[in-house]
């Protein structure tokens, strides 16, 4: 797996210049967090990764094929279960033997979380939020990828369930290339790693 | 809907049948108008008339036969249109024609081309087609890009990108359409088959009734024709909605574990 590069990448929208000739390196297999002041274009910049927002200018190299994501919104299907959300992304199972493999590797790792097998059964809109925040961490990090972006993951969780799901994270991240997206200083120490502080002007910011 | 409510309903039910029986009872002439408790009567003998089952049969299935052809052909444009504009700009005319001209002049054209027998297929088909066409395009064209972008990341497959996010987001519309027009398919059928009179049909015992002038009849089969109308309206819906539910057990996906 080679090492992700964005090189002077550039994005406005209309006449605000989210991005300014942006480049840096994410060596691969870590983690890399990424901070800055509310709109300076940190997610901006996954959009670009992601392939799902085009840069103006300047180039991305070295994605891998499969990458996960967590978006800022959890962006869960609704109507249907939390278990079929995280099934959502998983590979089909054709036998009854390989589908309740599945069924319980998804209950153990969604118990690491805190949530239960019952919980998995709910429709997912009627989970709390914090518990819906943690239904999309598990899509993206069961999620068979090279690639972890993760967008303010903690978000909208206590105290004591965010500890215990940072360590969660980190423990599946670990040799994957992942992107961490936060404002929170202790969770950037927590997965210590690159820290890179996206500059709120973003004029000619380079490697740091 | 709570039990206060069907009161309330009852009641007010209750009450523009009463309106009904004192306003026949005041009028006194059985041709302009019979009391809800003759209509009543009525309803409980009618069942013996020759025919009686089959024209319900033969009604019903033309009915429902352009009904669901209407649907199946209305989604199947709709798609095509959302897929490829130039069919919805090829269409336009077409639709606007169907949704703008008077049922009478459609069935009195018809009559010229199809026979009578299978006129209340092709009306209700003519007037199920456009709505449906119209909500089904509009549900294709929502926007649901959030989800849409999840789909891309994740790389889902066609069926899921269905199941999971084009389906939840068509739903409401398809119902929609459907609820509105089961009812109308009914209106536009019967009135049909008063205009062609094929044998057998409702139309026809409708017609009778006029011609003799039995108002306890016509009634009685208005009573009938709305009573056979909501009951498809509602185990139809009802299915319908069961099986665009992503929860369904028709929809059940092999990666559902629970």
């Amino acid at each position: 797996m080679q090492d992700i590069r964005i090189k002077n990448v550039s994005k406005a929208y209309g006449d605000k210049q989210v991005l300014n000739h942006i480049s840096k390196e994410f060596p691969s297999g870590e983690t890399t967090v990424i901070m800055g002041a509310s709109g300076c274009g940190k997610t901006t910049l996954l959009r670009i990764l992601l392939g799902l927002e085009k840069a103006d200018s300047g180039e991305v190299t070295g994605m891998p094929e499969r990458v996960a994501v967590l978006f800022q919104e959890d962006r869960l299907c609704e109507d249907v279960s939390a278990y079929e959300n995280i099934a959502l992304v998983l590979e089909r199972k054709k036998t009854h033997a390989q589908r309740d493999a599945q069924k319980c590797r998804i209950e153990q790792e969604a118990a690491q979380v805190g949530i239960t097998a019952d919980d998995l059964k709910q429709n997912v809109m009627k989970l709390s939020g914090g518990m819906r925040r943690r239904i999309a961490l598990l899509r993206a990090l069961l999620y068979d990828a090279d690639c972890v972006i993760l967008d303010e993951p903690f978000k909208g969780l206590d105290a004591t369930t965010k500890q215990i799901v940072m360590q969660y994270v980190k423990e599946k991240t670990a040799g994957k290339t992942t992107f961490l997206v936060t404002h929170d200083a202790s969770e950037a120490d927590f997965f210590g790693g690159n820290r890179w502080n996206l500059p709120t002007e973003n004029k000619n910011a380079n490697d740091e | 809907m709570n039990y206060k409510e069907v009161l309330k309903k009852v009641g007010a039910a209750l009450l523009a049948l009463t309106f009904w029986e004192i306003a026949a009872l005041l009028i006194h002439q059985r041709i302009l108008l019979v009391t809800p408790v003759a209509v009543a009567r009525r309803l409980c003998t009618i069942w013996r008339v020759e025919g009686f089952a089959r024209a319900i049969w033969f009604s019903f299935y033309h009915i429902a036969g352009g009904f669901l052809l209407g649907l199946i052909l209305g989604c199947m444009l709709a798609y095509l249109a959302a897929k490829h504009p130039v069919v919805e700009t090829l269409l336009w005319p077409w639709m606007a024609t169907i949704k703008s001209v008077p049922v009478a002049s459609f069935v009195v054209i018809c009559l010229i081309w199809l026979s009578a027998r299978n006129l209340s297929v092709f009306i209700s088909f003519l007037i199920v087609i456009p709505i449906i066409y119209q909500n089904v395009l509009e549900g294709l064209r929502a926007e649901n890009r959030e989800m849409q972008e999840v789909a891309t990341v994740f790389q889902l497959p066609w069926r899921k990108r269905f199941r999971y996010i084009e389906l939840p987001k068509l739903r409401p519309f398809l119902l929609s359409a459907c609820r509105v027009t089961t009812g109308m398919a009914w209106k536009a059928g019967i009135a049909a088959e008063i205009i062609g009179v094929p044998n057998g049909s409702i139309g026809k015992m409708l017609y009778t009734a006029k011609i003799y002038l039995d108002t306890d009849d016509l009634l009685a089969w208005t009573v009938i024709i709305v009573v056979i109308s909501v009951v498809a309206e509602k185990v139809f819906l009802a299915g319908l909605s069961r099986l665009l539910n992503p929860c369904s057990r028709f929809m059940e996906d092999t990666d559902a574990g629970y």
